[in-house]
């Protein structure tokens, strides 16, 4: 076999494919990452000493552990420990996920914290409980704070879907791979590559923005937000 | 509400990915299905096939030919970075693993290889108008000399070569192939057939030595799979003393 080239069609296509399973995945995995990170931020924030000490233990952690170690423990150890494991797909979603999990929550701990502690006295005052309280006084602000944070960690999550190669996920990157294992021409293939991940960045972080400007509120972090 | 939505995401996540495993593990073991696993970013041994979409290759034809004569209906390929095909065979992810894996003394501690199938010679590439003659490894000597990192020729340049010269590795062979064609390194050295696909891809460029490495590539099992190892093994025999043999060569390397 002599290295060919690949008609452009085919090529766009091959790339398209990987981009999609690039976004369904970071899309899984930010969602999975936002499930876990948010109450984990609130138990570090508003938990007693033991809630809080376990949610500084789990950012830590998960934090410590590069996402390939991750990849491997929850793919290739865990099903030897335990017998069962996830299908790869899945274990790139919940490996990613976890991983991210840990970096949202300190976002969203930040955001919480912005909150005026004022406000909190004043909403007490009024007779809230504590899940009143930070259901209609810290979540609104705190997520509005945390936006552009946030923002940048999807984008963070998007690029490091590429890391799934190891548990045998075909993304964007392994796709450009495969067009320049047969071509022969890095340059053409990763360029295209990375002009699809900039495409979904930029839309991306203009949908944030536009997300940030119709609910932000006036005087508040949230309303000038800028992903 | 958002709230609850993306706790409901979350829970939807959790069940689809609980009986998804479920139906994988249960279905793996008793269909008569061979799962392969390759890194299909080494033509012509493994690729992609633009056209089909499939995962083909010299490799891939020949575990096919294989899997039919000892008994599979089917074979799955399952393509992952070459680091992790040795932990994916370990766990039971893969039963077989096929990539152009040279046999050797490390590797064989945890996992067994079938007989050699291939003969991972290596060759000198140079730039035509460099006018760089190699007739022995001595003639490396004081060269820059390209490798792709964790290779044969890679690891048979340390250990011969050394400090006699300059080594620089690449991440991939196309990257080392790139830097000989833009000066950064005098000579490439990497395995035999593909060094002469780009020799014929690039007219700039010519294999102008071969090294006889002694090494040879394997199919790799789980360590004390004896079973299909000797299936493998006799199934590999017949075929390479076969006109089987002869055309996969000639399709994939067209010699």
């Amino acid at each position: 076999m002599i290295l060919t080239s690949v008609p452009w069609h085919v090529a766009i296509k091959m790339l398209l494919e990987g981009a999609k399973m690039t976004m369904i995945l970071s899309v899984l995995s930010i969602l999975l990452g936002l499930a876990i990170g948010l109450p984990v931020a609130l138990m570090e924030t508003y938990g007693n000493k033991a809630l809080r000490y376990v949610a500084m233990v789990y950012e830590n952690v998960i934090r410590g552990i590069p996402l390939l170690a991750i990849y491997f423990i929850i793919f290739f150890s865990i099903p030897l420990l335990v017998g069962i494991g996830l299908p790869a797909f899945w274990a790139a979603v919940v490996g990613l996920g976890i991983r991210s999990s840990a970096y949202q929550s300190q976002i969203f701990r930040g955001g919480i914290q912005a909150v005026d502690e004022g406000q909190l006295e004043a909403a007490f005052s009024l007779g809230m409980s504590n899940l009143q309280v930070i259901r209609h006084v810290v979540l609104p602000q705190a997520l509005r704070f945390s936006l552009p944070a946030w923002m940048n960690e999807y984008i963070i999550v998007l690029k490091d879907t590429s890391i799934a190669l190891a548990i045998g996920i075909v993304e964007l990157t392994r796709q450009a791979t495969y067009l320049v294992s047969i071509t022969g021409e890095p340059f053409k293939y990763y360029a295209a590559a990375a002009v699809i991940y900039l495409v979904i960045v930029l839309s991306l972080s203009y949908l944030a923005s536009y997300v940030g400007k119709k609910y932000g509120i006036r005087g508040v972090g949230g309303a000038n937000v800028r992903a | 509400m958002r709230w609850k939505l993306s706790v409901g995401v979350l829970a939807f996540i959790l069940v689809a990915s609980v009986i998804a495993s479920g139906c994988i593990t249960g279905s793996s073991s008793s269909t008569k299905v061979l799962v392969v696993g390759t890194s299909a970013d080494f033509a012509p041994f493994e690729y992609k096939n633009p056209k089909t979409g499939n995962i083909t290759g010299f490799d891939i034809s020949l575990i096919k030919l294989i899997a039919k004569k000892i008994g599979y209906k089917k074979v799955k390929i399952v393509d992952m970075s070459f680091d992790s095909l040795i932990p994916a065979l370990q766990s039971g992810k893969v039963q077989v693993v096929i990539a152009g894996m040279t046999i050797t003394a490390k590797r064989e501690k945890v996992v067994d290889f079938s007989i050699p199938y291939w003969t991972a010679d290596q060759d000198v590439l140079v730039r035509k108008n460099s006018n760089i003659k190699i007739n022995s490894i001595k003639d490396l000597y004081g060269k820059k000399i390209g490798v792709e990192t964790g290779t044969t020729g890679a690891i048979y340049v340390k250990k011969h070569v050394g400090k006699n010269a300059t080594i620089k590795e690449y991440s991939t062979y196309v990257a080392a192939i790139e830097a000989l064609k833009n000066g950064q390194v005098d000579v490439v050295v990497l395995d035999s057939p593909v060094a002469k696909m780009f020799a014929s891809k690039y007219p700039s460029l010519e294999v102008v030595y071969t090294i006889h490495t002694n090494e040879h590539y394997g199919i790799a099992v789980r360590k004390g799979d004896t079973k299909l190892l000797n299936q493998i093994n006799s199934a590999l025999k017949s075929i390479m003393n076969s006109p089987e043999w002869n055309n996969l060569v000639k399709e994939y390397f067209g010699s």
